[in-house]
């Protein structure tokens, strides 16, 4: 069987490239709308490259949450990740070169990930120029999508208020299109629960306790139901 | 490796904790997004009204997330302009 190939990981990245985009370029609008600048923006796409906690960065560090809390925040967030690299070796065999995976393995998010199982399960052999093709086309897709959206965000629509408010609201349609997405009978409990101790604590002590106090009360109801 | 996740047990307390770490973040950060935009006047409060029907019948209409984030934004902007 012949291995498949950088250009062959490059095509295949071409889904998730144009899923990115959008996502990405809503990230650079609520950055630059957050008050960060379009470098600070772009280097957060560069170095955490992980959508849903690129803006709950942007929430945490915008209400002033503590840099620690916030970083231990995300990493308990993004430890999923930690589980890719053994599924997709498992899966690639034995026999499998990881010599490049210190490289490759940065580009391992969800949807890369879903794509090269996928590819391995329907007979592909593994390669690592395959892995580079598919990871750098969705990277590239992410960075440019954030830096598009940081110079619709930083002011060069001010005379347009409406679609400002447009690319403003991006941002909750996002989320709420996520939470859409995710929501089963399974989740709804740790949903709800999250949504309204959010609420709560924001009301009655700050931004940042909400949503910390949310998303650590959803946790512990995922763990309390069986 | 280091965490030997092959010995994480399935449906484990720390396996559903992960699980729903997720779930309960995107609940928070859509919570959290809307929360200012939440005020007793409806002249205000319609963009947020209107979006997010809009990104409801998107959604159910064509389950993707990028043409359902999409028109809650167009709609939403929309209704800011007819508003003025």
């Amino acid at each position: 069987m012949i291995r498949a190939r950088f250009r062959d990981g490059f095509a295949a990245s071409l889904p998730i490239v144009m899923g990115y985009f959008p996502i990405a370029f809503s990230f650079g609008v609520a950055a630059t709308q957050a008050g960060f600048t379009g470098t600070e923006a772009f280097v957060l796409s560069l170095i955490i490259y992980a959508g849903a906690s690129q803006f709950l960065a942007l929430a945490l560090l915008t209400s002033g949450a503590p840099l620690l809390v916030s970083a231990l925040t995300l990493i308990a967030m993004n430890l999923r990740h930690v589980l890719y690299g053994p599924a997709l070796m498992r899966e690639a065999g034995a026999d499998a070169s990881t010599r490049h995976a210190w490289a490759w393995a940065f580009g391992l998010t969800d949807e890369v990930f879903g794509q090269a199982l996928g590819a391995l399960t329907r007979g592909q052999k593994f390669s690592e120029p395959y892995m580079f093709g598919l990871g750098i086309g969705a990277y590239a897709s992410w960075l440019s999508g954030t830096a598009v959206g940081t110079v619709a965000g930083g002011g060069a629509l001010a005379g347009w208020p409406a679609i400002s408010a447009g690319l403003g609201f991006m941002l909750p349609a996002l989320f709420l299109t996520l939470l859409l997405s995710i929501l089963s009978r399974r989740q709804l409990p740790v949903i709800a629960i999250a949504g309204a101790v959010t609420v709560a604590a924001t009301l009655a002590i700050s931004g940042t306790s909400g949503i910390l106090l949310g998303m650590l009360a959803g946790a512990i109801t995922g763990v309390l139901r069986r | 490796m280091l965490l030997r996740t092959d010995r994480m047990a399935a449906g484990g307390w720390l396996e559903r904790f992960l699980s729903a770490t997720g779930p309960a973040a995107i609940a928070t950060l859509f919570i959290a997004s809307i929360l200012p935009a939440v005020v007793p006047d409806l002249a205000r409060l319609m963009p947020l009204i209107t979006g997010t029907l809009a990104v409801l019948g998107g959604y159910f209409a064509t389950r993707s997330v990028a043409l359902a984030t999409l028109a809650g934004a167009i709609v939403h902007g929309a209704t800011v302009w007819m508003i003025g």
